[in-house]
């Protein structure tokens, strides 16, 4: 047979695929539309971004060229979050993207004033980090926050 | 310099260029499919990938998928087309070309025809890729990392074919 090898190893490659993508689809947590999961404890809750206490937020940001960009709108501090939940006890928080791209921040950053965000628009979240360099914890559409 | 060799580099300077731009193309029909599975990525980097394969097939050269990767990480460096990884991007690209160069080295030993060969490297750069993305800015594992790799995998390998079947056209216009 013509070109065995490929056939071989497509189907071999579609069937991990596949495999993989049933096992990560039916045991991710499915998060209600506008909301946001935070885990805490082993427990989790959905938290309505329309609920975040939201203030006025600006700063600059740097993104994926290195450029820096002006941040204003409305946000919420990660501190104020974790205070609306009464969440004191932890060491960082893990923030998860819809893709599953995630980025964590230390919990001297969380208390920083001015540091650590999450933006929202659209009644979508973003995080934000201020004064970070780069754009690796910038994180869009953000699905789950995880405190440790 | 002789007329060949020049017309040589200038082709792979012209896939070193498509390889880093043209992945924008693919990238809203990728998107649907990542975001679907909810990965991050994995399909038109293996489109980027196919160019450098491509141009190593041509290139009477060792090492010149690495050479072509590093001129792309200076390139993307120089343009400021870094995206998250920042200013480690030329790693993000000169892996696959290494990968590359060392997958034509083995595949040349394994009795196996061009488009096999062709669609497997690509595959390997394709899955390579993906691997130092991971391991640079996304983190991911588990099942989530299973799925992206295999994703660059599959793509890989069909934009592989792709690459044969270029090669195979390019080869009566260039030799």
């Amino acid at each position: 047979m013509k070109n065995k090898k490929i056939i071989i190893m497509a189907v071999a490659l579609i069937a991990i695929a596949a495999v993989a993508a049933v096992v990560h689809l039916t045991t991710r947590d499915e998060v209600t539309a506008g909301c946001v999961e935070l885990v805490y404890n082993g427990k989790s809750h959905d938290v309505a971004i329309s609920d975040m206490k939201k203030e006025d937020v600006s700063g600059i940001r740097v993104n994926g060229k290195g450029e820096e960009i002006e941040v204003s709108g409305k946000g919420i501090s990660l501190a104020d979050l974790l205070a609306m939940k009464k969440i004191e006890d932890f060491t960082k928080v893990t923030v998860v993207s819809d893709d599953s791209y995630s980025a964590e921040v230390s919990k001297d950053e969380v208390m920083e004033s001015g540091k650590a965000y999450m933006m929202v628009e659209d009644e979508e979240a973003r995080l934000v980090v201020f004064g970070d360099t780069n754009s690796k914890r910038s994180v869009s559409n953000v699905k789950q926050i995880v405190v440790e | 310099m002789k007329k060949s060799k020049l017309r040589m580099y200038i082709f792979m300077a012209l896939c070193c260029t498509m390889g880093l731009f043209i992945k924008k193309l693919v990238n809203p029909f990728a998107n649907i499919i990542t975001e679907s599975l909810h990965i991050p990525g994995g399909i038109s980097t293996a489109f980027s990938t196919m160019f450098l394969v491509v141009a190593c097939q041509f290139a009477d050269m060792k090492w010149c998928g690495s050479l072509m990767g590093l001129v792309q990480g200076a390139l993307a460096l120089a343009m400021g087309r870094v995206g998250s990884m920042g200013a480690l991007m030329p790693i993000g690209y000169f892996v696959p070309g290494l990968v590359t160069d060392i997958a034509r080295i083995v595949f040349g030993k394994i009795k196996m025809t061009d488009t096999e060969r062709i669609a497997m490297t690509n595959m390997l750069a394709s899955v390579s890729a993906a691997f130092t993305a991971n391991a640079l800015v996304f983190g991911l594992w588990g099942v989530v990392l299973v799925l992206y790799l295999a994703v660059a995998g599959v793509s890989g390998l069909a934009f592989g074919l792709l690459g044969a079947e270029l090669t195979k056209r390019l080869k009566k216009v260039i030799k």
